[in-house]
């Protein structure tokens, strides 16, 4: 029912602004808050999925990840767009539920196994692209979120960089270093790509 | 290796990396909803002939006592938002008595709007009051008090509030009609948002 009148709340007036939805959820205002998560939850979602590869840790997360940004609404200071900043909190939170999850199945599996699991599919798939996403989910981590975001999600360089917090600079380094290692899982194939 | 096969080849590997499902929405804003926005308290429906009273009386205890307040207590030396601001200017004072009376009888009105009522308890006399304050609010919207991004949310939550109950017929209401309002006014928090709005006002007596 709220959507509907947040609906007609915004029809009547575009002019609200991201900073007014903002001091709105300041004020508790819960409309506010379901109009700017309704602004922002899908992107989030889609990237989160991305990193995340499974559906129930993407919802998590991204719940996560709102639930944390309007609990710090008031340190935000609007240097960086709103967007910006939820996606830094997105990306960290996953990355940090990522780990855990990785910690304890390496925990329950043991070290050995969890590298045989990147390992076997790349050898074993014959299909070119197949074998690049497999090589993409090995990439360490800083350089698969770049590859992700830029090549995937196609966010740009200075998106990517505020939502990591790191310089440009350093995104376009790390993105031309990930695909150097994407070129060299697929040196097997090299033959393919020049035929 | 030409990096215009590599790049080919990633732009289709990208294409079928981790395609996401859509998004959980709903789900996900629930569990945010609750996380983030607890609920407050739904006004007590009071019933019968003497409601109406007992509420106005509620609200005039309200405004009497944020008057008393601020007629015995210095003004803050700065006043907390900037809400305020324009009300606060010296050649405002039609505004600021306009705001101020408005939000009161805003205020009187929803408090005593009755809860949940299978029979319909809408009262004429509130009706035709929605519709007054309806008028007042579309005008208040078009002045520069709505130039306030907080009392402008607010004043377009009350207008949706009060542009369905000004639609209500009286006596009997269709059943769960009255019970919409009241969830639309407990959602959007709008009687202490309106509180708030209210509390922060410029006093009508200067200091």
């Amino acid at each position: 029912m709220h959507t509907t009148q947040l609906g007609i709340a915004l029809e009547a007036n575009p002019q609200v602004t991201e900073r007014q939805l903002i001091t709105g959820i300041l004020a508790g205002d819960r409309a506010a808050g379901r109009a700017l998560y309704e602004a922002h939850a899908p992107r989030i979602y889609r990237l989160v999925y991305r990193l995340a590869g499974e559906e129930d840790l993407a919802r998590d997360c991204t719940q996560e990840a709102f639930i944390r940004a309007f609990e710090r609404l008031g340190d935000f200071r609007g240097d960086a767009a709103f967007g910006t900043w939820l996606h830094r909190i997105a990306v960290t939170v996953t990355l940090n539920a990522m780990r855990k999850r990785k910690r304890w199945w390496q925990r329950e599996t043991g070290l050995e196994a969890a590298d045989d699991v990147h390992a076997a599919p790349v050898a074993t798939d014959p299909e070119l692209r197949d074998r690049l996403r497999v090589a993409i989910d090995a990439l360490p981590e800083i350089y698969r979120v770049v590859v992700v975001m830029h090549d995937v999600e196609e966010y740009t360089h200075l998106e990517i960089a505020g939502a990591l917090g790191i310089p440009v600079g350093t995104s376009k380094a790390r993105l031309s270093a990930a695909r150097a290692r994407l070129r060299k899982a697929l040196a097997d194939y090299a033959k393919e790509w020049q035929a | 290796m030409s990096d215009e096969r590599f790049d080919e080849l990633m732009a289709e590997a990208a294409q079928g990396y981790r395609v996401p499902p859509p998004p959980p929405l709903e789900a996900m804003w629930k569990e945010i909803d609750r996380a983030s926005f607890p609920r407050t308290r739904r006004p007590v429906a009071v019933r019968g002939a003497w409601w109406m009273a007992a509420a106005f009386g509620m609200a005039a205890t309200l405004l009497i006592g944020i008057a008393i307040g601020r007629i015995t207590t210095p003004p803050p030396s700065a006043v907390p938002e900037a809400a305020a601001a324009y009300l606060g200017e010296e050649d405002n004072g039609p505004y600021r008595l306009a705001t101020s009376r408005y939000l009161g009888e805003a205020a009187a009105l929803l408090v005593a709007l009755p809860g949940e009522s299978p029979a319909g308890l809408a009262d004429s006399t509130l009706i035709e009051q929605a519709h007054d304050l309806l008028s007042t609010t579309r005008i208040l919207l078009d002045s520069p008090v709505a130039d306030d991004p907080r009392i402008q949310m607010l004043l377009r939550d009350l207008e949706l509030v009060l542009a369905q109950v000004s639609r209500l017929s009286a006596p009997r209401t269709a059943p769960g009609e009255m019970r919409l309002i009241t969830d639309a006014i407990e959602e959007r928090d709008v009687l202490p948002r309106l509180r708030t709005v209210v509390a922060e006002l410029p006093p009508l007596i200067g200091p």
